[in-house]
């Protein structure tokens, strides 16, 4: 570390903590961002796919081309007795490169003046004193103490520092999923389309889904599932086993797993002059499971209020819950809607689902019209109500 | 006494295990899982959540 002081330190170089860094320190507060692991973006903890191009580079600006694997142009679905789902939409996604794709951020950082450092682990946070925070920071060398006066912790699926400050933001069975990612050689689905098998009997919980990363000629095969204590077995043997049965050809070349908050946005994830971003504050898609693009929109938001605060003197934990309330307008809001859908989809029975499921195939075959819907009005509407009774 | 056993071999350095535990016994430094033997009160939740099954209860003594 260059310095004992800083105005802002962030923990964790992930999406979220890089954008967070850069973007305060173009705004011309000293940064440190620290990484615990060796190498930023190693090992990958994803299935590496993510909102449409447009979405991220107006948010963030251009992306590199070297971290963007494919452009994708639809999904399918293999859905429950044999009803699959074919939706096609040019550009609705990318397939990221998450080795390139959070080192290129985390540089791009440092080139806006951010210092970072990586095997640096934060191992606790103390109290506020005379404005600052002090971080007690393990490194090879040493155990290091730094002041800032605000610090965000972009730590992830661990969450430890928000928990360590008395922060409900703990991962729960039902709420959190667990999942793997089976990298296996060459393109074994439809090159620019991601597709996800979902409602088969035993991947009721959850899907498996097959993503395509064209330019490293590999398949993102992975599975994720929620944390239950039904399992009998762990994901990475269920998904290897589904592998063998759709792709007996298969080779693998490398699996990668981890834990993903399916919650919704954490409600409560500040303190005095103490911030998280990420997916320690639950900022993913509870469908999907997707957190890249809200974690970076976090991370901006949260440098945006974070310059507000130093602006007008104020890093009290009243003032940083307008981090919660932009957060929840930009795209909590919407997350919880997405939830409900995931809680209703997973609550339906078999032939229900399978109802559901034909509703929605006929109105992606009639041209993706709200028209198509009245041709089936009973369904339509039992549905309709089904879903508002829904808690 | 039975406590809680991590497999190197196995793990996927995901920190999953971190994230789930609710009584913050776990703590991960690469492939190396602190596992706070006094905190752990054997609920099995890393056990379920863990995408790799590196984790199991085993008879042991807390080192």
């Amino acid at each position: 570390m260059k310095q004992t002081q800083y105005d802002v330190l962030v923990i964790g170089a992930g999406p979220a903590g890089s954008v967070m860094a850069r973007d305060v320190a173009r705004l011309g507060h000293t940064v440190l961002l620290i990484e615990k692991r060796a190498r930023i973006g190693y090992p990958v903890r994803c299935g590496e796919a993510s909102t449409t191009l447009d979405q991220l580079e107006n948010t963030y600006g251009p992306i590199a081309p070297e971290c963007i694997e494919t452009v994708l142009n639809g999904l399918f679905v293999y859905g429950p007795g044999g009803i699959n789902l074919d939706v096609t939409r040019p550009n609705v996604g990318v397939m990221l490169n998450r080795e390139k794709f959070d080192p290129w951020l985390a540089h791009l950082a440092e080139a806006d003046g951010a210092e970072v450092v990586v095997n640096a682990r934060a191992e606790s946070v103390s109290e506020v004193e005379n404005g600052f925070r002090t971080v007690s920071i393990v490194m090879p060398t040493g155990t290091e103490k730094i002041k800032a006066k605000m610090i965000v912790a972009a730590d992830g699926i661990e969450s430890r520092i928000g928990r360590l400050l008395g922060i409900k933001c703990l991962h729960r069975p039902g709420t959190t999923c667990t999942g793997v990612d089976i990298q296996v050689e060459g393109i074994l689905t439809k090159p620019d389309y991601l597709t996800f098998w979902q409602g088969h009997d035993f991947i009721n919980d959850g899907y498996i889904w097959s993503f395509p990363k064209v330019k490293s000629n590999v398949t993102n095969f992975g599975a994720g599932f929620l944390v239950s204590s039904k399992q009998d077995s762990d994901i990475q043997t269920v998904a290897l086993e589904w592998l063998k049965k759709l792709y007996p050809e298969a080779k693998v070349k490398s699996v990668v797993g981890g834990l993903v908050p399916v919650s919704g946005n954490l409600k409560d994830c500040v303190r005095e002059r103490f911030l998280m971003i990420g997916d320690a504050a639950h900022h993913t898609n509870p469908l999907t499971g997707g957190g890249i693009a809200s974690a970076m929109r976090g991370g901006q938001i949260g440098a945006a209020i974070i310059h507000e605060g130093f602006m007008a003197g104020d890093l009290s934990e009243k003032f940083l819950r307008r981090f919660e309330t932009t957060c929840m307008k930009r795209f909590g809001n919407e997350h919880k809607k997405i939830m409900k859908f995931r809680r209703f989809l997973l609550g339906q029975n078999r032939p229900s689902q399978i109802a559901l499921y034909k509703l929605i195939k006929a109105y992606l075959e009639g041209g993706q019209r709200i028209k198509v819907f009245l041709k089936k009005p009973c369904t339509t509407v039992s549905f309709i109500l089904k879903f508002l009774r829904f808690r | 006494m039975k406590i809680l056993v991590h497999n190197r071999e196995r793990c996927l350095e995901c920190a999953g295990c971190v994230g789930i535990c609710p009584f913050l016994a776990l703590d991960m430094y690469g492939l190396d899982l602190q596992i706070d033997h006094d905190k752990c009160t054997r609920c099995g939740l890393c056990i379920c959540a863990c995408p790799a099954g590196a984790l199991r209860i085993e008879k042991g003594k807390a080192p």
